[in-house]
């Protein structure tokens, strides 16, 4: 813990040029990768089928998957540092996606070690698919708001179909995993 | 477990801001100065793509001239340019736009004056990359163009929603929560009003260090246990939260400085303004709140060991805070 404490201390002092925030944005590495779940559509979509497929899943198997899977996306968002030239195309992102929200949508129970597995698989396509982060402070700024916005959007998403569930009874999330479905088939078939 | 959580702190601390380079998502910005005649100054700042300008470029009136415009310079954070224009039909009428911002997903605020001292402002998108000038802007457009500026200030002032932020850790009665909200967004209305109207006026840089020691101030109410709180804090943090948002307010007045009010409407422009802040505001709370419920009913154990949780977090936000302190005198 100490350790820790010096190191931040350390971080802080780094020299930096003032900078407050000022009237016309200057939203900076961390806040573009925070909000990239919202801006990319391919990540988008992955992401929505990661929470989608966690949402209809026992809650003891989703305490396993989610934290394996904003590792995993972390993991290969730091990678992607090392290999920027690695990507993936939308038709395999979209595939992926459609593949993921087809469990969702058949609902059963999967083992704990197999869902914990394509949440992993979901969440790191998701992070390939966006901007490779550069070794340098900016990027590590950049790579810890892409890892929250991850959390973040994958927690949301989970937390809203989990919610209209236990309202609307499962038909909710079978009628939104329906939905993913017609949107990633619709992806996988654009040119290019 | 305390190694976990120590590491998230130490990745907190990593959140301080830093000399960024403008990313895509960042916002351009041209501006139109009228001078004498029909000649304007035209300034335009390009965000930083991988170290280039990004590959947008204003299109001003048909009417207009203007002189070459000279190679961008880098300052730090954008690539910027300036040159003038002569428009002998003036710009009312004209359309300006931005060629190239529908490729991008960032959105570029336009400020122009019709005649010296007249600013008007409008905000272009990928989706709507050029307008026509109106000769005066209508109530409406005004309202929605002064709501969207104050939602964006709002998101993208880092202090204020880590002061937000620590107020929502600290205060943890649902009543009183309100309380401290409605009192922080009151004061920050009055000083914004005083100080953009003109009746307060203070430099800006002692304003934005006390914004800074607010948020160490919550945060070392927030690492003490609640019986060695300050009495004051502890049982008004309404009043506490009253008077940081006066401060904050004058942060918000000098942001509305910056992008100009049109003066046939300060009033509406300054009220939809405001309104925008509170919105941003609300939709930050919000979000805030929610992520932390679903946190919970996912993880039941956060629950367990929240005050534990909330000190760690105290530590992260005042490190973040205290180095913006030493930030701004250093930059006085």
């Amino acid at each position: 813990m100490r350790r820790c404490v010096l190191a931040a201390a350390a971080l802080a002092l780094v020299p930096q040029v003032a900078l407050a925030h000022d009237a016309f944005g200057d939203l900076g590495p961390f806040y573009a990768g925070l909000l990239h779940p919202v801006m990319a559509p391919l990540q988008t979509l992955l992401l929505a089928a990661v929470a989608l497929l966690l949402a209809r899943q026992p809650l003891a198997g989703v305490r396993v998957a989610y934290p394996a899977a904003v590792l995993a996306a972390a993991l290969v968002i730091a990678l992607h540092g090392v290999w920027p030239e690695v990507s993936i195309s939308i038709r395999l992102g979209a595939l992926v996606a459609l593949a993921l929200a087809a469990l969702a949508l058949w609902g059963r129970a999967l083992p704990r070690g197999l869902l914990a597995g394509l949440a992993m698989a979901g969440a790191a396509l998701a992070a390939l698919s966006g901007d490779a982060v550069s070794a340098t402070r900016e990027g590590l700024l950049g790579a810890l708001g892409s890892v929250l916005g991850i959390a973040a959007f994958v927690l949301l998403g989970w937390g809203v179909v989990d919610l209209a569930q236990a309202r609307l009874g499962r038909v909710a999330g079978a009628v939104a995993a329906a939905w993913l479905i017609a949107i990633g088939g619709m992806a996988a078939v654009l040119p290019g | 477990m305390r190694q976990l959580l120590a590491l998230i702190f130490l990745l907190l601390t990593s959140l301080q801001p830093a000399p960024v380079s403008a990313h895509a998502l960042d916002p351009g910005f041209l501006e139109l100065s009228a001078m004498d005649g029909a000649q304007w100054r035209v300034s335009w700042r390009m965000p930083d793509v991988t170290g280039r300008p990004m590959p947008i470029m204003p299109r001003l009136p048909e009417s207009c001239q203007q002189t070459p415009p000279p190679a961008p310079a880098f300052d730090g954070r954008a690539w910027v340019t300036s040159f003038l224009a002569t428009c002998p039909e003036g710009l009312a009428g004209g359309r300006i736009g931005i060629d190239g911002l529908e490729r991008t997903r960032t959105d570029v605020l336009v400020r122009y004056e019709l005649e010296p001292g007249e600013a008007q402002t409008q905000r272009l998108t990928a989706g709507s990359p050029e307008f026509t000038v109106p000769a005066e802007l209508g109530p409406g457009a005004v309202f929605a163009s002064y709501v969207a500026l104050g939602v964006s200030h709002i998101l993208e002032g880092v202090d204020h929603l880590l002061f937000v932020f620590a107020l929502l850790l600290l205060v943890r009665q649902p009543r009183r929560l309100l309380w401290a909200i409605t009192a922080f967004t009151l004061a920050h209305s009055l000083t914004l009003a005083a100080a953009t109207l003109g009746w307060l006026r203070l430099p800006s840089a002692p304003v934005e260090v006390v914004v800074a020691l607010s948020i160490v101030f919550l945060a070392y109410e927030l690492a003490l246990p609640p019986e060695r709180r300050d009495p004051v804090s502890e049982r008004f943090p309404a009043l506490v939260s009253f008077g940081f948002g006066l401060v904050h307010g004058l942060g918000f007045a000098g942001a509305l400085r910056e992008i100009g009010l049109p003066q046939a409407d300060i009033p509406l422009a300054l009220l939809s303004f405001n309104v925008g802040v509170e919105l941003g505001q609300l939709l930050f709370i919000a979000l805030a709140l929610l992520l932390g419920y679903l946190a919970r009913r996912m993880a039941p154990v956060l629950a367990v060991h929240g005050a534990r949780l909330s000190r760690i977090s105290s530590y992260g936000i005042g490190t973040i805070a205290a180095f913006w302190v030493f930030e701004r005198i250093a930059a006085f």
